[in-house]
């Protein structure tokens, strides 16, 4: 199996990705209206910091499975 | 004087003292080494690190600022649980390397680490400077937070200000980084419970549910409830770049150094979100104050003025001795990060690098107790929108550490001329930008300041990288975890 000394690609990949959402989709979760009483943008943020402790936990799994092992 | 309020207050701000001055018995120090006082002696467990770093991070300012922030401009404050929420993916990249050299080598500070990655006291010298910059008005804006929540108490700002900066100097000089992890437990529970009353009762109170206040929100400010055209890309890269900076500033830092090993970073990268979820309610709350509280000149005073207002005196007495706590925690923490700044990486450097630990640790002390006298002085004497410049500047030089702290952490490539240009570069650009704003805004042509710096460091890194040899201080290997 192939070791990494910086990180395993998919971890890469799942870290960057809030980061890219978040400041690029602004033209998508900047709108009006109210998602289960909550306005869309803080809901949005709300759901985006949900899917980050998801995608962040994943990432530890690949880390811990020996993604980043020397 | 309101002698209620007075005692309320008082009681609150002795019982977190108690918690500080107990802390030498709480994870109590097994040598005498530095590290023992600065970072807790690298001990503490995941469980710890959350509340820690969640201390310092979510400050009184924030509880204070943020909704302000919201009352003024609207949507837009949600750029701070935006960035908030892209530093902890930063983190899960970074820290877990950083703390692993720094386990290694014994560093205390991001100089620490520059000094020995770059064989350079010069580069370990700005990120001094430009770290102390950083916190000094940071802890001002804590002081200030203390200050606005007082203004709408019959207790006179002085006497709660200086008694409870007064305690922090104390259990700080006395137990180190302990205290503030101890006395973080009291705030975090005491901040949740509030963030979580206030956000179920003002909505429910005023508009009947959550959704009434947004449709009101909506319905009578549509400006502020969605952002316009222009604030856009204001929006994408302040939250872009100040998440950048989180973890660079030196309080932060301190917070991950104490950690017992890297996987309790990793861990509290993917548990610390769950601050953020606070943090957007908290915003919320900057909507509820333009119905509760409208017209006010000073937005920072929506939110003391709407619990003023909500509660009468003695609620707003507990309250606003919440906020205190929640100021005093971040004043420790940043004074002891400065403090280590200011004697391993200024002191050491230019004065006398052969000092005992006995003497350094006697330094930073005396560090700590200078730092904070400073930053309440300035923030009693000064007007507010001069710590704010400050603090502006500060936040944006921050991020130009960047070649220095994070670029290492994945490359031996970049050598100390190439990243120490940029560096300084980055600092004279972001400088010349803030001064084209007059020192006023963050913002110029509707991008962050200090984004301008981070882009003149990346072209410059390019450009000269390669003419400079790969440098041999620290091995790739020294990042990974040790089995």
């Amino acid at each position: 199996m192939k070791k990494y000394k910086r990180h395993h690609p998919a971890v890469w990949a799942l870290t960057v990705t809030p980061i890219v959402i978040l400041s690029f989709g602004i033209p998508f979760y900047n709108r009006s209206g109210t998602v289960l009483e909550l306005d869309f943008m803080s809901f949005f943020l709300i759901l985006m910091d949900i899917v980050t402790i998801v995608l962040m936990a994943i990432a530890y799994y690949i880390e811990k499975s020996g993604g980043g092992k020397p | 004087m309101n002698l209620v309020e007075l005692l309320i207050m008082l009681a609150f701000i002795a019982a977190a003292g108690a918690a500080g001055f107990y802390a030498s018995r709480f994870k109590p120090s097994l040598t005498d080494d530095i590290s023992e006082w600065s970072i807790g002696g690298r001990r503490f467990g995941a469980f710890v690190i959350w509340f820690l770093i969640g201390g310092d991070i979510y400050t009184a300012y924030t509880l204070i600022a943020v909704p302000g922030l919201a009352y003024g401009e609207g949507v837009l404050a949600l750029f701070a649980t935006s960035y908030v929420i892209m530093a902890y993916p930063i983190v899960f990249l970074t820290m877990p390397r950083l703390w692993n050299v720094a386990q290694k080598y014994n560093f205390i500070t991001a100089g620490d680490y520059v000094e020995r990655v770059f064989d350079s006291r010069a580069l370990a010298l700005l990120v001094a400077v430009v770290g102390i910059l950083a916190e000094l008005p940071y802890i001002g804006l804590q002081i200030f937070g203390m200050n606005f929540m007082l203004e709408v108490t019959k207790v006179p700002p002085g006497i709660a200000i200086v008694l409870s900066l007064l305690l922090v100097i104390g259990f700080t000089v006395f137990n180190g980084l302990r205290a503030p992890a101890l006395t973080a437990f009291i705030k975090d529970f005491l901040v949740w419970a509030m963030a979580v009353f206030l956000v179920i009762y003002i909505p429910d109170h005023y508009f009947g549910s959550i959704g009434n206040m947004f449709n009101w929100f909506s319905a009578h400010y549509p400006k502020k409830s969605v952002l316009s055209a222009g604030q856009v890309s204001v929006f994408g890269t302040m939250a872009l770049g100040s998440a950048g900076a989180l973890f660079l500033y030196p309080h932060a830092l301190t917070g991950v150094y104490s950690a017992r090993n890297s996987d309790a970073i990793r861990k509290n990268a993917i548990v610390l979100p769950i601050y953020n979820i606070m943090l957007v309610f908290i915003t919320l709350l900057g909507f509820a104050a333009l119905f509760i509280v409208p017209g006010l000149k000073n937005p920072n005073m929506a939110f003391p003025e709407m619990i003023s207002r909500t509660f009468g005196p003695v609620p707003t007495a507990i309250i606003g001795s919440i906020i205190i706590l929640g100021s005093m925690i971040p004043a420790s923490i940043m004074s002891i990060a400065s403090a280590n700044l200011f004697t391993r990486n200024i002191y050491k450097n230019l004065v006398n690098g052969d000092i005992s630990d006995s003497k350094e640790k006697l330094i930073s002390k005396v560090s700590v107790a200078v730092i904070i006298l400073l930053a309440m002085y300035a923030s009693l004497a000064m007007r507010p929108s001069f710590i704010i410049t400050l603090q502006l500047m500060a936040g944006s030089w921050v991020v130009q550490l960047s070649p220095l702290v994070f670029v290492p952490l994945f490359t031996n490539r970049v050598s100390k001329i190439p990243a120490g240009i940029a560096a300084i570069a980055g600092i004279l650009v972001t400088t010349y930008i803030l001064f084209l704003v007059r020192f006023k805004v963050a913002v110029y042509k509707g991008i962050w300041v200090g984004l301008y710096g981070v882009g003149a460091e990346i072209i410059l890194l390019l450009a000269l990288t390669f003419l400079f040899p790969p440098m041999s201080n620290i091995s790739l290997d020294d990042y990974l975890d040790r089995r």
